[in-house]
């Protein structure tokens, strides 16, 4: 199979996968739940409630209902947060977008570059010190309630410090928003868009203040890719080509780092992939705690509130980055192994 | 061989015998299974109500009603099967009629209906497998079988007992199921009980009412015992967590054992839905449920987690069926006449069980985290109640002036995640024929 | 065995071996004691499960863990190029960084089992072409390489400035190569990927250009176990040892296979041990033969020898179980009783429950691989005659 094909069957893949998700999203929006209640709220009179449902065609025979929720979403039309008043969903989710996925990358950033290296030497270092070290460091990081671990970060390093009058970090917030008053966003991104006015200050206080939310989030992606690094790397050191790579008279550092990475990546990709999930529903879980203004925080908010086209539309966006992570991990996993680009 | 009965001359023969212990276990199959059809239409018409009962946690503790009412389905259906096989001398029918029994025993066991004497039903075939000659027909055979298997348990159990983390991870969860069970006895302070003179006391603080218990793990905002808590809290969670598994597990084993077992388009089906579940984070999708039920409540949260996990145990159950059964294709199982029932018993399911008891053990820590995280943003027990996430989604409005309050329930937390995936692990390793051969 | 070091490459010496499982010491080598001749292809045989692949990895020490090298000394002769002094290498007591050039120059291995030796992942080409980059010096390859391509487009030029230009090029080249300078990085990997070419065509590959582009699962058995071979080869060592290495394919391309092995054996001057349980590979491809058995040697001697006067009950009966050449292909000769479990092997002789020539010294005494008639090593106490 040619490369392109791949890539092809992938997408196609996805997209299907896309459409059962805004089926599902349907099915729970207005089968399971009422869909009425987008567009009410505690001060709408009982009498007038008919008449919203027909003016919307919730009265209408499921399929039709169906097409109108299709094609509203694809005209952009998610609906309106009760919650944020009543401001056009779709416009909420792309002002909080940036924020989380900043934060996501950070995150994700930080816990490859720790992950690999960690699985790879407690691999190779199996049954010592270190690995008995990194077996409980990334055990404990996979049983961790997000949370708490977020709360315990910011009670030590930020309020406990604070009230000792030491160096401690930011407690929450993107940045220094009482010091840098007339910030602007052009992108959303803090990093990017203090880099492109030539801000440094904010560039590196937004850094600072991502330091903490950065690793209570990470923290769980590191541990599942160090877990998964370590036990693939092992399986890896045991197959044969393994020891043919030996017999050439390579050296150890090249038989590890060429030979047995490139194979252990394999797995380690997917879980990856599978792992910016756990990242989005850790910015769920600790954004609040950090007070970041990203679409955690903001979902948490949303469900407060019974919002139901918020936490809908919330859904469907997380669903769909999840699903375009995990394709752009299945095309990397097509570039690494070669069975399966031509299989 | 199967099908024949090899018998010395002098020996009388009986094929009465045989006769008896198949209908009488085709007919208590058959009370199982109309159990569980009554259970289940019970359940129907009473909704999902009484899903879980948190005022009685000890019957209760390993089964909801709907959980019940679909193994005593189950259960029923094969023991009908096996039963029949039996009629019909089919050498494998028997000791999985044995096992089926005392399964069976179990689940009626475990029914809330009046148990006692029912209970007991399966019994009744189980002896009957032993009348004199029945048993010279397949006890030797099965001797035969056991008598390695056991050994390789015992080997085992062995492994077990010299892995450190392992034996860690279950005194942990043992300590905690204890502490479910006799939180009303070991408990100082009732799980809603508050006093108000005795707000955010730290760890160790005498209380302010005269005569009441000290507060060894303090006190939180509004009074509760946070030590007390978290022993009731150990019910509610455990309870939560090892529920949603185990229905789960059964549901989504039965449905991939049929996509895998029959293939073609309802494979493909089941395959595509479970893609579409997959494209969810967990605790999102668990979350859109919740939101779409309307009502908060730990029932709901239950019936959430559930949909959302079946589809793991559905992939693995199809995956180990499709290995088995190519394997069976080529040792041509097929072809000596075996039926379904019988190769769903005797080839795919002993071999399913392991890595299904992996994935489940580690997955009960996994669902005790994403319940907590639930309950943490609002998708919990009706407030007051005593649930860890809840805790610390209501200690962490006060954390300055009573941090204990989030620390603690914390711990649990965190110590039973981690006994459930040290344990998952140890016997992962444990049982990989890869390792532990080495 | 008493023979001047010139003669012999090879030699192995009471060698232990075990392996520390959940289950117990398995004791896969027990006093191992081999030797190989210059120039000679030796055959190594015995039952699966005797010990013939671990002999092989201890060689190399490539016994990876939960086994251990516990004892013994492996010796590699090697001839130095100038001065033609021979050079003993306690190959047991290398530092890991010596060790690193023995392994593929010295002594190469070809593995039992085509299908998961190669790396998935890389090409065929490069996989070779890392053992000649590791081990060969590539200065002249490079050189040459560069001329040969001035040349080409030297034919393919017609303006005569630029043929002058060229020309002066491939003279410098020419200078250059009497004392040629270390290659840079991209040149001697081109040069090493050439070289694997080339290592391709001497196992008979079709069309090795192209074979050296693709993915070890694009190539079937046959092709994989040459390029296996044409791997180990590339950097002529002065032993190979082929663990069952056409044990895998089927007979046409064993057949194929082992011609090619002795035609490489003469082009190369490589000393080589098939190990094998196939008794009429033996025949055909090897001089001598030792034979193990339960991580013992029991008899070491000349093919011909051994087929016409086995001195060990054991040889004796793997002899008389094996079907004649041309009437059968059978392999796993039969012996009766069954291999002795190596976590609690028989004292003694390690055959004795088996041999029917078994005595009450067997139990207790371990017998020597000693020279009972000239050219011709046993062990055994009762040995026949
Ligand atoms: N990794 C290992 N762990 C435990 N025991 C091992 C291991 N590798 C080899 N052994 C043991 O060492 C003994 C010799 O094995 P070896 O592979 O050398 O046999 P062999 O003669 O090459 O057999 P075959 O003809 O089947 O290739 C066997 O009894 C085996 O059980
Ligand atoms: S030493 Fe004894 S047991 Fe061993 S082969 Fe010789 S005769 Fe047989
Ligand atoms: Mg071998």
């Amino acid at each position: 199979m040619k490369l392109r094909d791949f890539i092809l069957r992938r997408v196609l893949l996805a997209i299907t996968v896309v459409f059962g998700v805004l089926t599902i999203t349907w099915i729970l929006a207005f089968i399971v739940g009422d869909p009425v209640t987008m567009y009410i709220n505690e001060n709408t009179p009982a009498e007038a409630i008919p008449a919203i449902r027909a003016a919307h065609g919730f009265d209408e025979p499921w399929p039709v209902q169906y097409f109108l929720y299709l094609s509203n979403l694809f005209q952009g039309n998610w609906g309106v947060s009760g919650s944020s008043s009543n401001m056009p969903v779709l416009e909420i989710l792309a002002l909080k977008f940036p924020a989380t996925i900043e934060l996501a990358i950070v995150a994700m950033i930080f816990a490859i570059i720790l992950g690999i290296p960690l699985g790879i030497i407690s691999a190779t270092r199996k049954d010592q010190k270190i690995d008995h070290f990194t077996r409980i460091f990334s055990l404990a990081g996979v049983s961790m309630p997000i949370f708490w671990f977020a709360f315990m970060l910011k009670y030590v390093l930020y309020y406990y410090l604070a009230v000792n009058n030491l160096p401690h970090l930011p407690g929450g917030e993107r940045y220094d928003t009482s010091t840098y008053l007339d910030f602007e966003f052009i992108t959303g991104f803090l990093l990017l868009d203090s880099l492109i006015q030539g801000n440094i200050p904010i560039f590196l206080d937004g850094l600072v203040h991502l330091i903490m939310p950065g690793f209570a989030l990470g923290y769980l992606t590191l541990a599942i890719i160090t877990r998964m690094m370590r036990s693939s790397m092992l399986e890896v050191l045991k197959e044969d080509y393994i020891t043919l790579a030996r017999s050439k008279g390579l050296r150890e550092k090249v038989v590890i780092y060429r030979h047995a990475l490139r194979n252990a990546m394999i797995p380690t990709v997917t879980v990856i992939g599978l792992a910016f999930g756990g990242l989005i529903t850790g910015a769920v879980l600790t954004e609040t705690i950090f007070n970041w203004p990203g679409l955690g925080r903001w979902a948490v908010r949303s469900i407060l509130f019974a919002d139901l086209a918020a936490i809908n539309g919330f859904t469907l966006l997380v669903a769909i980055i999840f699903v375009t992570a995990n394709l752009i991990v299945d095309l990397i996993y097509g570039v690494l192994d070669p069975r399966i680009r031509f299989g | 061989m199967e099908n024949q009965i090899a018998m010395t001359a002098n020996e009388e023969y009986d094929p009465m015998q045989f006769t008896i212990a198949g209908i009488t276990g085709m007919l208590v199959g058959l009370v199982s299974f109309i159990f569980g059809i009554a259970i289940f239409g019970g359940l129907f018409v009473a909704g999902i109500l009484g899903l879980f009962s948190i005022a009685f946690p000890l019957p209760e503790f390993f089964g909801s009603i709907g959980l019940q009412g679909l193994l005593a389905l189950v259960t029923g259906f094969v023991l009908y099967r096996t039963s029949k096989a039996i009629k019909k001398h089919e050498l494998w029918a028997f000791s999985t009629s044995l096992y089926i029994n005392i399964f069976a025993i179990v689940v009626f066991v475990s029914t809330s209906y009046p148990v006692v004497l029912l209970a007991l039903l399966p019994l009744i075939p189980l002896l009957m497998l032993f009348l004199p000659n029945v048993k010279t027909y397949w006890y030797p055979t099965f001797r035969e079988d056991i008598t390695p298997r056991i050994k390789e348990l015992k080997f085992s159990l062995r492994l077990v007992a010299k892995s450190p983390l392992v034996v860690a991870g279950i005194i942990i969860l043992l300590v905690f199921v204890l502490f479910a069970i006799l939180a009303p006895y070991i408990a100082p302070y009732g799980p809603e009980e508050r006093l108000w003179s005795d707000g955010n006391l730290p760890p160790l603080s005498p209380s302010n009412q005269p005569g009441r218990p000290d507060h060894i793990w303090g006190t939180d905002n509004s009074g509760g015992d946070v030590y007390s808590r978290i022993l009731y809290g150990a019910q509610i969670d455990l309870q939560v967590s090892i529920t949603v598994v185990i229905v789960a597990v059964t549901i989504g084993s039965l449905i991939g054992a049929v996509a895998g077992y029959y293939g073609g388009k309802i494979d493909e089906l089941v395959m595509r839905i479970t893609d579409i579940f997959f494209a969810f984070p967990g605790l999102i999708l668990a979350m859109a449920i919740v939101m779409a039920l309307g009502e908060r409540s730990l029932q709901n949260v239950s019936v959430a987690l559930m949909i959302t996990w079946w589809p793991t145990y559905a992939r693995l159950v199809r995956g180990q069926v499709l290995a088995e059964r190519e394997k069976l294709y080529v040792e041509a199982a097929r072809s000596i006449g075996a039926s379904d029932t019988r190769i769903l018993l005797v080839h795919i399911l002993p071999n399913t069980i392991q890595p299904l008891t992996v994935q489940a053990t580690m997955d009960t820590g996994s669902v005790l985290l994403v319940a907590a995280g639930l309950s943490f943003i609002g998708f919990g027990p009706p407030a007051g109640i005593a649930e860890w996430g809840w805790m610390i989604a209501t200690a962490q409005l006060y954390f300055t002036i009573a941090p204990w309050a989030v620390f603690f329930p914390g711990f649990a937390i965190l110590f039973v995640a981690l006994a459930f995936n040290l344990v998952g692990d140890g016997i992962r390793d444990i049982l990989d024929p890869k390792l532990r051969r080495r | 065995m008493t023979e001047s070091r010139e003669d012999i490459v090879l030699e192995v010496h009471d060698l232990f071996t075990n392996f520390y499982t959940f289950e117990g010491t398995v004791r896969a080598l027990d006093g191992v004691e081999l030797f190989l001749r210059r120039g000679d292809t030796m055959g190594l045989v015995g039952e699966t499960g005797c010990g013939k692949s671990v002999t092989a990895r201890s060689i190399l020490r490539l016994v990876e863990p939960p086994g251990k090298i516990e004892s013994g000394k492996i010796i590699y002769n090697e001839i130095d190029k100038q001065t033609g002094e021979v050079k003993p290498i306690d190959i047991l007591s290398l530092s890991e960084e010596e060790l690193l050039d023995l392994r593929g120059e010295k002594i190469a291995i070809v593995f039992q089992d085509p299908a998961t030796y190669p790396n998935p992942v890389f090409r065929i080409g490069d996989q070779i072409a890392e053992v000649v980059l590791l081990h060969q010096d590539l200065r002249y390859d490079v050189i040459d390489m560069k001329i040969e391509k001035l040349e080409k487009s030297l034919q393919g030029e017609s303006d005569p400035d630029k043929q002058v230009h060229i020309k002066e090029k491939i003279e410098y080249y020419r200078e250059l190569r009497k004392d040629p300078p270390e290659p840079d990085k991209k040149d001697a990997k081109a040069a090493a990927f050439r070289r694997a070419v080339n290592m391709l065509n001497l196992v008979r590959m079709p069309s090795p250009e192209s074979i050296a582009m693709q993915y070890p699962h694009e190539l079937s058995g046959g092709m994989r176990q040459r390029a296996l071979i044409a791997m180990a080869l590339a950097c002529d060592p002065g032993v190979l040892i082929c663990d069952e290495a056409t044990t895998a394919l089927d007979v046409t391309v064993q057949a194929q296979v082992l011609k090619l092995l002795n035609h490489l054996k003469k082009e190369i001057g490589t000393s080589i041990i098939i190990i094998t349980h196939d008794m009429g590979v033996v025949a055909e491809t090897c001089n001598w033969v030792t034979v193990m058995y339960a991580g013992t040697t029991v008899e070491s001697c000349a093919t011909k020898n051994l087929f016409t006067r086995p001195l060990h009950p054991y040889t004796d009966g793997l002899l008389t179980a094996v079907p004649k050449l041309h009437e059968n292909k059978e392999r796993l000769p039969q012996i009766l009783g069954s291999v002795p479990n190596l976590i609690t092997p028989p004292s003694g002789c390690r055959f004795h429950p088996r041999c029917a020539y078994a005595t009450e010294q067997c139990k207790s005494v371990k017998p020597k691989l000693t020279e009972l008639e000239p050219e011709h090593w046993v062990a055994c106490h009762n040995p026949l005659n």
